[in-house]
């Protein structure tokens, strides 16, 4: 190549950078401003390529499962204890429940209660992670097909996930409660205190904001208050716990290890978010 | 022969890339555990940068961070005109040399990884992003690093033996 060449070659080099620089800048401050759209763009692409490429996903998971059922052989006997005790006190339990079952329905009955019949639900699978550990979210095979809306609460069988921030029309991506932009209102049963659980990329969110905080002891449960209208009211998210710095943290409920189907809840009558992932950013 | 060698190293950056930015995604376990997570797409940019950058060109770098954006969740173009910037200097810097040692790569990358970061960071603070702990930024350094350096050194060791 000769010398004008080389020259030639790297001005066209160095212009196509500048460009690129300035194309960027220009996609990250139109995300930041229309980010509906482009986030619609988003998820419009993860549409095509996720469903595509599970063959990919799928040795990975297989692996990591055989790992982890490996791991779990290695603590067997413990984990056998552990269970008959749990059964044990599970009789217990499940004793007093049919007792209030009954005693539930015969008061539902004197009372004439009228239970709220429009929450239902729809079950998917979780496809895919979030990829970094700095988002703490998942992304669901169903979307706005299956009638899944922005904003709607994410349970496992055992407590709150988290909610719907971002709708395609065959996925969805669900912001854990652990992530750094959830907070959630929140009661704290007993002590009837309001507050925000906030998550903060642990496994245990920060229980902040509370009225006062000295009425609230270890192990009190933790449920959604319904305020703000987002998630429907007494929703299970966890138990308190102290971290060692005295810090009111939740252990979560659900057993976000274990988890490969979330059911997303949501009203016949709801009223849907208009903005995409509009509560991440406010 | 050596220019067919050459396009397929060429072609294997954006497609390895992307096996690595879908395998990530693989749904593992939901718990957190940022504590111990390095961003193995740097270190598989830059590697294949320092060691080959002739078959690593712009437009393959724009399109593998541009995919981690849209995937991984991450603010659009936000570290892709990082990276971008970042892949720029350090091809300037290895252009200037015939061969760069490897402790010269460290700091390079180290001193790469941490400015980055800290725009990233900045960029995020100053359009109201939700940005990370001080501790979880050091902790994604750190490990980020760990990473790099044993990927490395591997690397070296299988090519030397």
């Amino acid at each position: 190549m000769s010398l004008e060449q080389n020259k030639a070659w790297k001005a066209v080099r160095r212009f196509f950078f500048i460009l690129t620089l300035l194309s960027l800048i220009f996609l990250f401050a139109l995300w930041k401003v229309e980010n509906q759209r482009l986030e619609r763009f988003r998820y419009a692409l993860i549409d095509e390529i996720l469903p595509n490429t599970n063959f990919l996903l799928k040795p990975l998971k297989i692996s990591y499962q055989i790992v982890s059922d490996f791991k779990s052989y290695a603590q067997l006997y413990q984990q056998n204890q552990d269970l008959k005790k749990e059964l044990q006190k599970m009789i217990g339990w499940k004793e007093s429940a049919l007792q209030l079952e009954q005693k539930n329905a015969h008061l539902s009955i004197l009372n004439n209660v009228k239970l709220d019949p429009t929450i239902n639900w729809v079950t998917g699978q979780i496809i895919a992670d979030s990829g970094s550990p700095f988002n703490q979210s998942v992304l669901l095979n169903i979307g706005s097909n299956d009638g899944v809306r922005d904003g709607s609460a994410t349970m496992s069988g055992l407590g709150l996930v988290g909610r719907i921030a971002g709708v395609g029309r065959k996925s969805s991506r669900v912001v854990l409660i652990t992530d750094v932009s959830s907070s959630i209102p929140v009661i704290v049963k007993k002590a009837n205190q309001k507050g925000l659980v906030i998550g903060d990329n642990s496994p245990y969110p920060t229980l902040n904001f509370l009225g006062n905080s000295r009425t609230i002891m270890p192990g009190m449960r933790v449920v959604t208050s319904g305020d703000g209208k987002v998630f429907p009211p007494e929703l299970l998210i966890g138990t308190i716990v102290l971290n060692n710095s005295g810090k009111l943290k939740v252990s979560l409920a659900a057993k976000l290890k274990e988890i490969s189907y979330l059911r997303v809840l949501f009203k016949n009558n709801d009223q849907s978010l208009d903005n995409s992932g509009i509560l991440i950013l406010e | 022969m050596l220019n067919c060698k050459s396009v397929l190293i060429t072609a294997s950056f954006p497609l390895f890339g992307s096996v690595l930015i879908i395998s990530s995604l693989t749904p593992t376990s939901l718990v957190p555990i940022l504590q111990i997570s390095p961003d193995a797409l740097f270190c598989f940019i830059f590697i294949f940068l320092i060691r080959r950058p002739q078959n690593v060109p712009l437009v393959s770098i724009l399109f593998v961070s541009l995919l981690a954006d849209f995937l991984w969740h991450r603010p659009l173009g936000l570290s892709t005109m990082t990276t971008i910037l970042a892949s720029e200097v350090v091809r300037w810097a290895i252009s200037a040399k015939e061969r760069i040692s490897m402790l010269e790569e460290f700091i390079y990358v180290t001193l790469i990884l941490v400015l980055t970061t800290i725009c990233q960071e900045f960029l995020k603070f100053l359009t109201l992003i939700p940005s990370l702990e001080l501790n979880h930024v050091i902790y994604y350094i750190l490990f980020t690093l760990l990473v790099y350096i044993l990927t490395t050194l591997c690397i070296r060791v299988i090519f030397i033996s």
